[in-house]
């Protein structure tokens, strides 16, 4: 996904915003989400601690959903650490491309709670998303998302949490485990696809 | 500081010119303006500096005597010789009356003349008080009285140049700021621009500062939280949050709550404010708070709250149906009733499960809303979406809409059922608030009280006002328990609905 190799009109002496970003992140025990290939050129530092191949409001959920709920559009990633007070902080990523749409926002730096306990949970999230976004292309690719509509997914320690296929029949499925239940779903042989052969 | 007004100036002992002696380490690069002036003032005597210490507390006396009342052959307490007691009530009329006075009053020449010469009068006073007190006590009483004399007279050399450096035209902290807080900010190296948007009335800098600290200052959070530190001053750990002029957390609510996030968020007030409300409401859900100075800093300091929040509670298990003893469910209920009511007349907005900690030991249970900063949003700049319109008033309460609690409490503790029936707003509340918020603002929180105490009578008149939350029940012919009368009023229609039904 990420590719972090320099490109040849920048100043080698400038790390690039992704190299950064990896940095930051890994100074802090945490990994870096995915970064699409198509994306890692636009990618800029926005403010400390905030990255995105566009100036984008990481707390803008509804925003980002009214984007995703919307048959294609252009794609982008967003990702840093926002909040405000001493226990209002969040690890905040977005991504919004052709196969799937994911908000996340995760508690992470608050004054109050136990960061390095909590990091193995934060980085298998990032971990998830790295196995959902090629999983949702291929789903895309054998037509399980139709009309333009992609797969979205929101893990939000916030507010609510659920997936859904955008423009489909079913409504969104609340659970804290979007991530794994979207998997499960895609996992889910396609109605039009060949039923497995049965054992001998 | 102005390096060629303050060579102007004279009067300065020199001895404390010798404490910044921070050097060019001799990399050739020009030094910072300030480590010049402080390399100068070693050498130039007369130099304004930062005011010296303030004169030795009563506490201290205290201290150094080493006689706290003992127990006579009876039981009873010895009291304090009339003498001592002298001492100390000379030493508190001077303490009052650096708190009292202002830097606008200094800042006039003839009200600095007259008050340094009323504090002059004063320091006289403390000399006489501790002299009488030497002729009885000659010993070590005698010695710590003499320590208290010689801190008189070097207080009392000190104060010219205490009032140059308060004065000085270039740095001068806001009028309203007390000579005892400014002198405390001065010696902090304070600059005017760090209490902008800070309660001048609400500084305790001569109680919690880079002296009265006890041991290191501890950074909290990661990541991008690196203005949060744990101080601990009088043995209590409080959390210590620098305040910032400008909003930069990308955040909705501020915007649509008509708060001025760019240039006056006064997140800080919004704090101490809410802190001020709880108290007059009788419940400690609303953490106390108040602004103090740590490392060159100016923040909000907050006592720590006890606990975990509810978020970190829920996530890794830790409460179930077994964690909650009867009496303790009942005290949590109130609680977060308490914290609903408390959070409408605030208007705070963002009462999400990482934004209140949960405290449990046995039958006793704490509960502290914590990050108070998205609360008394201004009537007038408000988002039209989030007013509801009550009769032809502008109600903002439909800020629950964002992460906080929707509607009015569906139940009430009797306590504070009681005392806001008894509150008259502009006599007890409205005064409470001035300086930390605007006319705006406590506008909107009056039509908020209004509404609330409006609804007090509603409660009142259904049975719902609750005197004890373990054997209330509601009216007949239902009979339902408090627990189980949140759990069927809806879906987030309290806090314990919310966030703690579908676990214990």
């Amino acid at each position: 996904m990420a590719d972090a190799a320099p490109r040849p009109d920048d100043d080698e002496d400038e790390p690039s915003a992704l190299e950064e970003a990896f940095q930051r992140y890994q100074e802090n025990g945490l990994r870096l989400p995915p970064v699409p290939r198509e994306l890692v050129d636009e990618l800029d530092e926005f403010a400390d601690w905030r990255w995105g191949s566009e100036d984008l409001n990481l707390e803008n959920v509804d925003g980002f959903l009214e984007a995703a709920r919307k048959p294609d559009g252009e794609p982008v990633v967003a990702f840093g650490h926002v909040g405000h007070g001493v226990s209002s902080w969040w690890l905040c990523y977005l991504l919004l491309r052709d196969s799937i749409a994911i908000y996340v926002r995760l508690a992470y730096g608050g004054a109050y709670e136990d960061t390095e306990a909590n990091l193995p949970g934060i980085n298998a999230v990032a971990a998830g998303i790295e196995t959902l976004i090629p999983a949702a292309d291929a789903a895309k690719a054998a037509g399980r998302f139709q009309g333009g509509h992609r797969l979205i997914v929101v893990l939000d320690e916030k507010r609510e949490s659920f997936w859904e296929i955008a423009g489909g029949r079913d409504p969104a499925q609340v659970t804290d485990h979007p991530i794994d239940g979207a998997m499960g779903f895609l996992s889910q042989p396609a109605l039009n696809e060949p039923p497995e052969p049965e054992a001998p | 500081m102005s390096f060629t007004k303050s060579k102007s100036r004279s009067g300065g002992t020199g001895k404390e010119s010798a404490k910044g002696s921070r050097r060019d380490s001799g990399s050739g690069e020009q030094a910072p303006f300030s480590q010049q002036v402080d390399d100068l003032q070693e050498i130039l005597i007369g130099i304004p500096d930062r005011p010296a210490k303030s004169l030795m507390t009563f506490e201290e006396l205290k201290a150094k005597i080493g006689s706290a009342p003992k127990k006579d052959r009876l039981g009873g307490l010895y009291k304090m010789s009339t003498r001592y007691k002298a001492i100390g009530q000379k030493l508190e009329a001077v303490k009052q009356a650096l708190a009292r006075a202002t830097i606008e009053q200094i800042a006039d020449q003839g009200g600095r003349e007259q008050f340094e010469s009323a504090l002059n009068d004063q320091l006289d006073e403390v000399v006489a008080a501790g002299k009488r007190y030497q002729k009885k006590h000659t010993g070590k009483k005698g010695r710590a009285v003499q320590e208290l004399l010689d801190d008189v007279e070097r207080f009392r050399e000190e104060i010219p140049r205490t009032l140059d450096a308060l004065t000085d035209g270039n740095d001068q902290l806001p009028d309203g700021l007390s000579v005892d807080q400014a002198i405390v900010a001065k010696r902090s190296g304070i600059k005017p621009g760090q209490l902008k948007g800070v309660s001048l009335k609400h500084c305790e800098f001569t109680r919690f500062n880079d002296e009265t600290r006890q041991g290191d200052t501890k950074q909290l959070g990661k990541g991008a939280v690196n203005t949060v530190h744990a101080v601990t001053t009088e043995g209590v750990e409080r959390v210590f949050k620098e305040e910032q002029q400008t909003d930069t957390s990308q955040a909705w609510a501020p915007g649509m709550m008509g708060i001025n996030f760019k240039d006056d968020p006064r997140y800080g007030n919004r704090n101490v404010a809410g802190g001020i409300l709880g108290k007059l409401l009788g419940t400690s859900v609303m953490p106390d708070s108040r602004f103090a100075v740590n490392e060159g800093k100016v923040g909000l300091l907050m006592d720590k709250a006890p606990g975990k929040t509810l978020k970190d509670l829920r996530e890794k298990g830790e409460l179930d149906t077994d964690s909650f003893s009867s009496k303790a469910k009942a005290s949590l209920q109130q609680q977060l009733m308490d914290m609903e009511v408390c959070d409408i007349l605030t208007g705070q907005t963002d009462r999400h499960r990482g934004n209140y900690m949960i405290d449990v030991q046995g039958d006793k249970v704490t509960v502290t809303g914590i990050d108070n900063d998205f609360s008394f949003p201004d009537v007038d700049n408000v988002d039209e979406s989030y007013v509801e319109d009550k009769n032809g008033t502008p109600l903002v309460l439909k800020f629950g809409a964002m992460n906080s609690i929707k509607t009015l409490p569906v139940l009430m503790s009797k306590t504070i059922a009681d005392k806001i029936s008894g509150i008259d707003f502009d006599r007890d509340i409205a005064p409470e608030w001035e300086g930390l918020l605007k006319e705006p603002e406590i506008r909107a929180a009056q039509t908020r009280f209004q509404a609330l105490a409006d609804h007090v009578g509603v409660l009142r008149q259904t049975g719902c006002i609750v005197a004890d939350w373990e054997k209330w029940r509601s009216p007949r012919p239902d009979q339902l328990t408090a627990t189980e009368y949140l759990e069927q009023a809806g879906k987030g229609s309290s806090l314990y609905e919310r966030d703690f039904s579908d676990i214990i």
